[in-house]
């Protein structure tokens, strides 16, 4: 029997400006979560997202495919991003990942980030935690400036 | 109680109901959602291969599109898998296109007749161990008979080690026929087995 699900969790449009969005709490009742980050930024210095998993920074790597018009490239890094631009203040970027299986406790979590810059480029970072832990809680964040007013995040959990 | 002598009887808060239904709780209609699981098999010991059946007879009705999630690991004595895809057991007509991230270079590929590839989709039994690989890959229109049949997908493996990769992909199936099965194998050697963990999962998608 089929079983609905793509369940929207929670959402959280920015009325201030925030340097990080976390969701807390999550329950384990879903497979896989998706979140979906629509957002501008005020920092034009730094050019990434990041993300922690149960307030862990650690036991990340990537590796990451992204071109911007006229070049592709790509690269591997033990940092805990998933996404890569050059920040422009007033354009729009999106984010959308996926972490699979992230109340498994036999895996060690993988997210594939699919995202872009409005009209100035386009990625994918694939990106493994090596923890088995079942993850309750996502932080989206930056290292430096803010996320701007009316900057969207929300997260939808899937069923398996 | 009759509501007449709750009164009496010293109750101070009630409610009087006008039929033997009020009070009950309301009847809540069940979450309507236009993607749907439909099925998943999460391996508790190795298989060489794992098929959804009767697929349009069960599902084709109601649904547009399908998606499958997976999380893959085999026994390849290496750090690498590869997830390959076949259409009511057929071994013929599928294109491949695909570009990926390895280390520091990008790689662009055409090829594999014989099914579907989630490109580097899967980790094999030599990395890390707990580590498998992830790949999303949509079957569009999956039971219409006038088209021939495309995915895409999305899919990586961190092996840590040189096998890392990431993937952009498209697949065609030349072949008009409703999707009914879907088999899916590791393709390194012919011989290898998914280990258990492995999930396999299909969705649907409606159309309105």
């Amino acid at each position: 029997m089929a079983t609905p699900t793509y369940v929207a969790l929670a959402t959280t449009t920015l009325s201030g400006t925030d340097a990080e969005i976390v969701f807390s709490s999550i329950p384990a009742t879903y497979r896989d979560l998706v979140l979906v980050a629509n957002f501008s930024r005020d920092n034009v210095s730094v050019s990434h997202d990041y993300i922690k998993l149960n307030t862990s920074t650690a036991d990340f790597t990537n590796v990451q495919l992204f071109g911007n018009g006229s070049a592709a490239y790509s690269a591997t890094e033990s940092v805990n991003r998933v996404s890569t631009y050059t920040v422009t203040t007033g354009r729009i970027y999106n984010v959308i990942l996926t972490i699979m299986d992230y109340s498994a406790t036999d895996k060690h979590k993988t997210i594939l980030s699919r995202y872009n810059k409005d009209n100035a480029g386009v990625g994918v970072f694939a990106v493994r935690w090596a923890q088995t832990t079942a993850v309750n809680s996502v932080s989206f964040y930056v290292t430096s400036g803010n996320f701007e007013v009316g900057s969207t995040f929300s997260l939808y959990g899937i069923e398996a | 109680m009759p509501t007449s002598s709750a009164l009496r009887s010293g109750v101070k808060n009630y409610a009087r109901y006008l039929n033997v239904l009020a009070g009950t709780e309301p009847y809540v209609a069940p979450t309507l959602s236009d993607f749907d699981l439909l099925q998943t098999e999460i391996l508790t010991s190795s298989q060489a291969s794992v098929t959804f059946s009767s697929l349009n007879s069960t599902y084709g009705a109601d649904y547009q599109h399908l998606q499958l999630r997976m999380s893959a690991r085999s026994d390849n004595a290496a750090t690498w898998e590869e997830i390959y895809i076949t259409f009511n057991s057929a071994s013929t007509n599928y294109k491949n296109h695909a570009i990926w991230a390895q280390g520091g270079s990008v790689v662009a590929y055409q090829g594999d007749t014989t099914h579907i590839r989630a490109f580097q989709g899967a980790n094999g039994n030599n990395s890390p161990t707990d580590a498998f690989g992830a790949s999303i890959l949509d079957i569009l229109d999956a039971f219409n008979t006038n088209k021939n049949k495309t995915t895409r997908a999305l899919s990586a493996r961190l092996t840590g080690d040189a096998e890392t990769r990431v993937s952009f992909s498209s697949g065609l199936w030349i072949n008009t026929n409703a999707i009914d099965s879907i088999t899916i194998k590791p393709g390194s050697s012919g011989t290898t087995d998914w280990l258990v963990g492995c999930r396999f999962s299909l969705y649907g998608l409606k159309a309105a």
